[in-house]
């Protein structure tokens, strides 16, 4: 875990299309991609460059038509579909641009959800769950709105709680698509400090992607992706 | 996991309840049916085999002329045979104080001390026969409830043309009339018609019976009871010196007959009403459940996103069908209770058991909740399947929007452009949703076949007995003569008071025969060109008598496989018993009974009789002084073994058939309206949630609720009228299907929908469209549309 040298995502010669009627539109063009344990990697590109694409393949949500996605040491798309939930389950952590907050969960129980299922490679007791979840809500300054729904909190503060629901099971890499692109502009700079303070004092692998470069605080390794093809900036 | 999964389940279920309830309703009402049919069925069928069982109930009936005892205890040893019981049995004449219309009825012996006799009687009130009195007599229960007649009292009976006044020792039940009709009829009338048990010595006495009996009852061993034809066969050969007017196996006894029909009817219906329901209901819920996951389809995506595998989503969504199924098979095992309750009580009036109770059924309704479970998961699978097959990043995606090329119709250029924008808003919404178009207009077709079903119950019904009663049978009085009479007694008949017309009949019992077929029947001679029976068709034709030959009623030509223009075999239980041989002239249709006529003094001469007659039909003007001295003549001619009032029987059969019917129908209708209402409900809820914006927009640019309701009312009109029109036949086929249970020997029901039928369902499809929309109306008029407008698309 403490080896900084160590690759956590390794994306090898990804590609993927989509049928927009009768055409095949390609949207990643062999993609190579390796991202090493605690680093911070920003992923910039306008819209409709595939960068969510590349995000939900990285992340086990999208088969790509070619390549490999490796996690850890997991090579994720020929696993069965239930390994790779396992996968994104317990080494995984993602932040949505519109923060699919279950509705109908307050914030605690949103922030737990992924923590609770049956066979987790951590075993945790309810208890540690719970601890760890206050300790999420604390980190995030929100633990009066615990009980709170979705509906009865901001943008901002939902986004907060979408993160902390990220962490809860501590994974490896933390995968953000436009984690501030429903956001005014303070609150979408407080969840990019709460994402760069995670990768800074816990070491937590970031692989945030955006529409926009005038993101605040950028750090880390930042790459562009235009037509398919990713560029060091 | 699982907890906060169900609690999210729970308020799903809870926001979606007004459409839970729908589809809830349609499963209760299946399962409702399932239960309700199936444990009235088992009621009846626990009572009947511990009422026999009682009874120790016979597997065949013998009737013939007259055989010695001697001869009967021969037929003991014929194979097949366990046991036999000879009996007198013979029609009477009730002549009670409290009524001037002498009343039919049947006499028929017992042991004088109570024993385990076959067929024997189980005693309602006061005793068997004592040992003091020796006119004694056990009555019927239901008649003697009838006519007020207590143990105690005393009767008198026209016994082989002579008064006799008989001490009523008790009142008893038998499990061989269970349905009690007098012969010829179909319904039993407990005020016109009873059975007289009087002990075999006094019958004997009356009778001239002295050693010998007219009636058999047997019971077969338990090899031979596949086989009872065969052995009936065997005592046909033994006793045919003897007359056999009719072999009955307990299959085709007229009261098991009956019972056996109504409990084969319960069962066709148990399998086919929930089979009904519970397919519109998967298919309603099958709506709900795509609608809802679709609905749900981002949270899907982010619970796959976070890991939680397919199984577990799929358990998730899956428990909503099964709360329907359990929702819906619980509050349908308690409606299916009270149905079995309900109609346990209206079978009572019909059939008397000792016993006949309305029990639980636990495994019925375990099999029940079953069904509906399967059922609903079955409903819930396609939605479910659909939006597990989705990756969690399409999942999390919106959908694609629906095609918005043009629908088939918008290539008729001139008729659509002629349409006004709502039509083709609504056509282009239904052609759309096709699947949510089509389940809707399955589930008003199942809906319409069922109101067609009910009111073609009610027109069956109404059918035969204008038929019978309107069309063949036109006299006002059948007398029935204990002996064959010569002329004169006809002649006489006409003198009664208030007759203005009369015909006799003379009826042979005979076993026809064709090739390898035979069959037990009576040819009934009637005068040609008579009035007072009109051999008829179907369609309603009237069929001459033809001078030579003979009509032969459908049903009984399929018995011998004979068709028109061929020639049967007939060897008549009287006289010499030749074989004599006529040409079927016409194929006719009787609902009542099979039928055969001949010309009067054709079958006279044939039988080398002059002019006998057994029957006087009699058409009357009276008034009432000449109603009640006709009666009271009656009662005098020793001659006469019953007396039918034809316009009482009609009425008594209408009253029995129709009265129940239509509260079977009144049932039936209000469950096609629980699948109109739980299918309109559905489908236009639904449609109103995903049309939010549609509605908003349409409310912004100044459209009254009513109008915009107005769109989703011709939607749901033109969706259900489609369908109900589809059910049109679907009802009648159905039935078809139905009265064919209700067809055997004795009587055949038509399958007959009135062309008001066809026009009623349509407009009972409208109101419960019109009910329907009334709720939607409501739904559409509360909707917070200003807020619709900012959601998130």
């Amino acid at each position: 875990m403490s080896n900084v040298t160590e690759t956590i995502l390794d994306i090898k010669r990804v590609r993927k299309s989509y049928k927009i009627g009768r055409k095949n539109v390609p949207v990643l063009k062999g993609m190579d991609l390796k991202i090493l344990q605690g680093e911070c990697v920003l992923l910039l590109g306008p819209s409709g460059s595939g960068k969510s694409t590349l995000l939900h393949i990285a992340g086990g949500l999208d088969k790509p038509d070619e390549g490999h996605v490796i996690i850890g040491k997991e090579n994720i798309y020929q696993l069965t579909d239930r390994k790779r939930a396992h996968i994104r389950n317990s080494k995984v952590g993602f932040v949505f641009q519109f923060y699919n907050l279950l509705p109908d969960l307050n914030a605690f129980d949103n922030i737990i959800l992924p923590a609770i299922l049956e066979k987790h490679d951590k075993m945790r007791s309810k208890k540690e769950v719970e601890n760890r979840a206050f300790y999420l809500l604390e980190l995030i300054g929100l633990v009066d709105r615990a009980s709170h729904k979705p509906s009865e909190l901001s943008g901002g503060e939902q986004q907060r709680v979408a993160t902390a629901r990220a962490l809860i099971n501590e994974p490896e890499l933390i995968l953000a698509d436009e984690p501030t692109g429903n956001l005014d502009r303070e609150a979408g700079d407080s969840v990019m400090e709460l994402l760069f303070n995670l990768n800074e004092k816990n070491g937590t692998t970031l692989l945030i992607v955006s529409h926009n470069p005038q993101l605040s605080g950028l750090r880390g390794r930042i790459l562009s992706l235009d037509n398919g093809i990713i560029e060091h900036i | 996991m699982v907890k906060i999964l169900d609690r999210k389940l729970l308020r799903d279920l809870l926001r979606t309840k007004g459409l839970l309830i729908a589809v809830i309703m349609i499963v209760a009402v299946g399962t409702g049916s399932f239960v309700g049919m199936l444990s009235t069925y088992d009621n009846l069928l626990i009572a009947r085999t511990s009422y026999y069982s009682r009874c120790r109930m016979a597997d065949f009936w013998i009737d013939l002329k007259k055989a010695p005892i001697s001869e009967i205890k021969n037929l003991e040893t014929l194979k097949g045979i366990s046991e036999l019981r000879e009996r007198i049995s013979f029609p009477v004449i009730v002549d009670l104080e409290n009524s001037n219309k002498p009343i039919n009825g049947l006499a028929l012996s017992m042991p004088a001390g109570p024993c385990s006799v076959i067929n024997n009687i189980v005693m309602k009130s006061g005793s068997y026969f004592t040992n003091d009195i020796r006119d004694e007599v056990i009555v019927s229960d239901k008649f003697a409830l009838a006519r007020n007649i207590q143990p105690g009292s005393f009767i008198n009976l026209i016994l082989n043309g002579t008064k006799k006044k008989l001490y009523v020792a008790g009142t008893a039940i038998s499990s061989e009339h269970i349905y009690l009709a007098p012969p010829g009829g179909i319904v039993d009338n407990p005020l016109g018609y009873g059975v007289f048990y009087l002990k075999r010595e006094y019958m004997e006495d009356v009778f001239g019976f002295h050693g010998a009996c007219n009636n058999i009852v047997g019971i077969l061993t338990p090899k031979a009871r596949y086989n009872s034809e065969q052995v009936l066969d065997n005592i046909n050969k033994s006793l045919k010196d003897y007359g056999v007017y009719a072999a009955t196996p307990l299959k085709l006894q007229f009261s098991n007959l009956t019972l056996s029909a109504e409990m084969g009817g319960l069962q066709t219906m148990a399998t086919m009403f929930p089979a009904m329901f519970l397919s519109v209901a998967a298919l309603v819920l099958n709506v709900l459940m795509t609608r809802i996951t679709e609905q749900q389809r981002t949270i899907v995506g982010t619970l796959k996103a976070l890991g939680i595998n397919n199984m577990t989503i799929f358990n998730h969504f899956i428990k909503y069908g099964l709360f329907v199924g359990v929702t819906g098979g619980i509050s349908g095992c308690i409606l299916g209770h009270w149905i079995a309750a309900w109609m346990t009580v209206m079978y009572k009036t019909f059939f008397e058991f000792p016993n006949l109770l309305n029990e639980l059924y636990p495994n019925t309704m375990l099999i029940a909740i079953l069904i509906s479970i399967v059922f609903s998961v079955i409903g819930t699978l396609r939605g479910v399947r659909r939006i597990i097959r989705l990756n969690p990043a399409e999942a999390m995606r919106e959908p694609t929007p629906t095609s918005c090329e043009n629908i088939l119709l918008e290539r008729w250029t001139r008729l659509w452009t002629n349409l006004d924008f709502r039509w083709q808003i609504i056509l282009r919404s239904l052609f759309r949703n096709k699947s949510r178009t089509l389940i809707g207009i399955v589930a008003a077709a199942i809906g319409s076949s069922m109101v067609v079903l009910a009111f073609g119950f009610v027109n069956s019904m109404d059918e035969m007995i204008e038929f019978q009663f309107s069309k063949v049978m036109l006299s006002d009085y059948n007398l029935s003569l204990k002996d064959d009479l010569n002329y004169g007694a006809f002649i006489e008949s006409k003198k009664l008071p208030g007759i203005s017309h009369a015909e006799p009949i003379f009826n042979v019992p005979c076993t026809f025969i064709n090739k390898n077929y035979h069959k037990k029947g009576m040819i009934s001679g009637l005068i040609s060109g008579a009035k007072l029976t009109i051999p008829r068709r179907a369609n309603g034709d009237s069929v001459p008598i033809p001078p030579v030959g003979l009509l032969m009623t459908k049903r009984m030509a399929q018995h011998l496989d004979i068709s028109e223009g061929q020639t049967v075999s007939f060897v008549p239980v009287r006289g010499e018993r030749k074989t004599y041989e006529a040409k079927v002239v016409s194929i006719i249709d009787s609902m009542i009974g099979l039928s055969v006529y001949a010309d009067f003094h054709y079958l006279n001469y044939l039988l080398g009789e002059t002019s006998a007659v057994s029957d006087i039909q009699l058409k009357s003007n009276q008034t009432p002084e000449q109603k009640i001295s006709f009666f009271k003549q009656l009662k005098t001619i020793p001659n006469i073994q019953s007396i039918d009032e034809i316009k009482v029987q009609k009425k008594i059969v209408t009253k029995q058939f129709t009265g129940a019917m239509q509260g079977t129908a009144f049932m039936m209708i209000m469950f096609a309206a629980v699948i109109f209402f739980g299918s309109i409900l559905n489908g236009t809820l639904i449609s109103i949630a995903e049309r939010h914006r549609e509605i908003a927009t349409f409310r912004v640019l100044g459209y009254q609720a009513m109008e915009v309701g107005t769109i989703f009312l011709r939607e749901n009109i033109v969706v259900n009228m489609i369908g109900t029109i589809a059910g049109l036949p679907l009802g009648y086929w159905l039935l078809v299907g139905m009265m064919s249970q209700f067809c055997n020997d004795a009587y055949s029901m038509p399958s007959v929908v009135y062309p008001s039928t066809w026009l009623w369902t349509i407009i009972l499809a409208m109101l419960f469209v019109l009910g329907a929309h009334w709720i939607v109306q409501k739904d559409i008029s509360k909707m917070d549309w200003s807020q619709a407008l900012s959601m998130k698309e």
